[in-house]
């Protein structure tokens, strides 16, 4: 019965909404929405001087701050500390559907205001330097991808160039099954320090399993034998499994194998993202999307159900088993983690190093020298070898002796081996 | 046209204003004001259908409704009897009056009224509104020979987030009471909704052969019921404005101008029964959907009678046992005075009934 009809705003007018509030959309007329602002509503780019001599400003791992290596000004990022409370979003449709969007192959165009160049951004960095005034710039919002997910947190870097380039050289120098020369490689590499993306996910598993459970019991038959059988029975349970923060790369040009030698990273110094961190370093925007992210972690996740559920059966003998794992408080965050990248090129071939760029764990591919392995495993199985033929010229009762002796050096040989050969394998594997 | 206050208006002032012979009578035992047609037969009140009606001046407005509900062309004597008897199944006992007869025989039509309210509502407001939206969850099976089986389930979830603003809305006709809360719950209750949506302009043909009720709440009175009502229309309005999907915590800081105040009537039928005290109960016919409402009462007269005659069996088939027990025999003897005993304890059931039934539906 009631009809509504809109009239020229009147009274009131004195009015002012709340601050930190902006006029939305309305769908009716003669009524005004005023919402709470978006947050990282910023300028499309952000440039960095020093107030104080103009200078080009970075972010200085060494002193956690914007500093200018001219005047030698220094600036703290006013940025919170957020650590592992850091907000975590849900999976909503809309941001599965706005992270399975990607930066597209398109390379960007941005103009540099202090010297006029127009500089070109590859397809998802964050951030650049200018070829031709050196001015750090960072892409604080993309107009050409305002649909793309921001990183909302990021670890800062601890460990500056120099430090990492030391690190570095004492791995590649560190090892005897490695090519001696590695050590020369080691002063020429250069490294660069980028921003990651990962991402982060946590989930409660409620995990229901059900199994027939088999229990060994020892029983004297008719004939007075004593027989062992396994008596199986159906059994059930209920556990739940929490997992956080849960990091998986956003990014497929780092080798995930190597990128999990660096964790753990130490989450609890998340901080909320802020572009004046990203001063004067690389950053890589994700392309390895949410939803491809979260199938991987899952099938991670699953799997630790699964083990957590066999660990409860508390049996050897299980069968027919049965797994429903609930996820529940599904959680992720986008975030930006401290990495230095290198490449070397060593006998016409590239290999890969990255350095953690909180913890400075460093992993990476470093050739073997195959010579210097079986010249270690010939040595290893020797002493065993040598007694063994010793034996044959000793008198009866050492010859004994020297045999058991040569088995024993064989074994432990044998066993040392295999472990040598192993990490040699791992090393070549990376 | 807008006026503060209803004024005593005279017959002759009545036939203007509504453009229909009509006068104003009251009743001598409810004290509620009616307008009645030229011709109107029965002098019971259509309010309580109890009293007498005298004639006696009338406050009202200076202007005729604005809208009138009609009578549905639907609820021929026949439908109307098919209401009355499935409002009638399950009474057992009924009182002797209350029959399909009687009720379709005293049927009276009137018009029950409302306010239609017009106003202006200039003011900020805040509110808590909630946002659906969807989320996307997993439940992952394992099986020992299909391996794992993943099914993804959405849910649907509701994102709270503050909003303020500023409105300036003329709103129309928001229908209110004209009678007294009680009353207007109570006859509510009985008569269910109204399709207001179906209201016409009114006609003074509308009126030719109803009694109208006058209102016996004021404008004046009704204004906090206007205001909220307007409240309830502006938290709508800012909900839909914000393209929420829900709201909460919604307040309202405003000025209600220029509210004009018209009339809206209600088509009803009333008729009624006699409980066997003699007493007049108003039953009241929905004159739009047909649903019918009021009081039920079962009839403890009837009751009695039915329980009186059990126990007089009873004593019969007790006093058979008691005669065949002089007759030895004791089995069936012992029979008859166990079933007559029950008998006994059986026939209070009709008036424990009776009485239960009735103090519910006075409750």
């Amino acid at each position: 019965m009631a009809s509504h009809n809109s009239v020229p705003a009147g009274a009131k007018t004195d009015w002012h909404p709340p601050p930190g509030f902006i006029p939305v959309p309305s769908t009716l007329p003669g009524v005004e929405v005023y919402a709470p602002a978006p947050k990282g509503s910023e300028p499309e780019q952000r440039t960095f001087k020093c107030p104080s001599c103009g200078a080009t400003t970075a972010y200085s791992a060494n002193d956690a701050a914007l500093a200018c290596a001219h005047c030698g000004y220094v600036e703290s990022p006013d940025v919170p500390v957020a650590g592992r409370q850091a907000d975590e979003a849900e999976f909503t449709l809309e941001a599965l559907e706005q992270a399975s969007r990607g930066w597209g192959l398109t390379r960007r165009e941005i103009h540099c205001e202090s010297c006029g160049a127009d500089l070109s951004l590859g397809p998802g960095e964050l951030a650049t330097t200018c070829s031709f005034c050196a001015s750090h710039r960072v892409i604080a919002r993309d107009e050409t991808h305002t649909n793309m997910l921001r990183p909302n947190y990021l670890v800062p870097f601890k460990i500056d160039r120099e430090a990492s380039v030391r690190l570095v050289c004492d791995w590649l120098a560190r090892g005897w099954m490695h090519p001696p020369d590695l050590r020369q490689v080691a002063t020429s590499t250069r490294l660069s320090g980028v921003y990651l993306p990962f991402w982060t996910f946590s989930a409660r598993l409620d995990t229901a399993w059900r199994a027939e459970v088999g229990r060994k019991r020892t029983r004297t038959t008719l004939s007075g034998k004593r027989k062992t059988e396994i008596k199986w029975q159906w059994k059930s349970g209920q556990l739940n499994v929490r997992v956080d923060d849960m990091l998986t790369p956003g990014s497929s040009r780092v080798s995930s194998k190597l990128l999990s030698r660096l964790y753990p990273f130490d989450l609890a110094v998340l901080t909320v993202y802020d572009p004046a961190y990203l001063a004067g370093w690389r950053a890589q925007a994700y392309d390895v999307g949410l939803r491809p992210a979260w199938d991987q972690a899952r099938a991670w996740m699953r799997d630790r159900a699964k083990k957590a559920a066999y660990r409860d059966i508390s049996s050897r003998y299980v069968r027919n088993f049965g797994l429903t794992v609930d996820m529940e408080e599904e959680r992720w965050r986008y975030v930006l983690l401290p990495v230095f990248l290198a490449a070397y090129r060593f006998k016409d071939k590239v290999y890969q190093v990255v350095v953690n760029g909180q913890t400075g764990q460093v992993a990476g591919q470093k050739p073997v020298a195959w010579w210097r392995v079986c010249g270690g495993l010939i040595l290893l199985l020797m002493p065993g070898l040598l007694l063994g033929a010793l034996s044959g010229l000793l008198s009866e009762d050492a010859a004994g002796i020297s045999l058991m002796l040569g088995f024993g050096a064989l074994m432990i040989g044998l066993a040392m081996a295999a472990r040598v050969l192993r990490q040699a394998l791992v090393a070549d594997d990376v | 046209m807008m006026m503060d206050r209803p004024q005593l208006v005279q017959d002759a002032d009545i036939q203007a204003i509504w453009h229909a012979d009509l006068h104003a009578v009251g009743c001598l035992n409810c004290g509620v004001i009616h307008l009645l047609p030229a011709g109107w037969e029965t002098p019971r009140c259509p309010a309580c259908l109890a009293g007498i009606l005298e004639a006696q001046p009338a406050r009202l407005r200076p202007e005729s409704p604005e809208m009138v509900v009609p009578f549905s062309a639907d609820l021929s004597l026949d439908r109307l009897s098919a209401a009355f008897t499935e409002w009638l199944r399950g009474l057992w006992l009924r009182p002797f009056d209350l029959r399909v007869e009687s009720l379709l025989s005293r049927l009276m039509r009137a018009y029950l009224p409302m306010w239609l309210v017009d106003g202006q509502v200039v003011g900020t407001w805040s509110a808590q509104m909630g946002f659906d939206y969807q989320v996307e969850s997993t439940q992952e099976r394992f099986d020992q020979d299909r391996g794992w089986k993943s099914q993804c389930l959405n849910e649907t979830r509701v994102r709270w987030e503050p909003r303020v603003g500023r409105l300036t809305r003329a709103f129309h006709n928001l229908a209110l009471p004209a009678l007294e809360e009680r009353e207007q719950a109570v006859l509510m209750a009985y008569l269910g909704r109204y399709d207001l949506n179906q209201a016409v302009a009114y006609t003074p043909t509308a009126v030719v052969d109803a009694a109208v009720r006058v209102p016996s709440l004021l404008p004046d009175e009704a204004r906090p019921l206007a205001c909220a009502a307007f409240d309830r229309t502006a938290a709508a309005d800012c909900q839909r404005a914000a393209s929420a999907q829900h709201s909460g915590e919604f307040t309202l800081s405003a000025d209600y101008r220029d509210l004009n105040w018209t009339q809206l009537l209600l088509p009803v039928y009333a008729t009624y029964y006699e409980d066997d005290a003699g007493r007049i109960v108003p039953v009241w016919v929905n004159g739009q959907s047909g649903r019918v409402g009021g009081v039920r009462r079962a009839s403890l007269r009837k009751a009695r009678r039915v329980a009186g005659t059990v126990v007089l069996v009873a004593v019969l088939v007790f006093l058979g046992g008691a005669l065949l027990t002089l007759l030895d025999a004791d089995t069936v003897a012992s029979l008859l005075m166990t079933v007559g005993f029950f008998m006994a304890i059986v026939a209070a059931l009709p008036v424990l009934w009776v009485w239960q039934f009735n103090q519910q539906q006075a409750a």
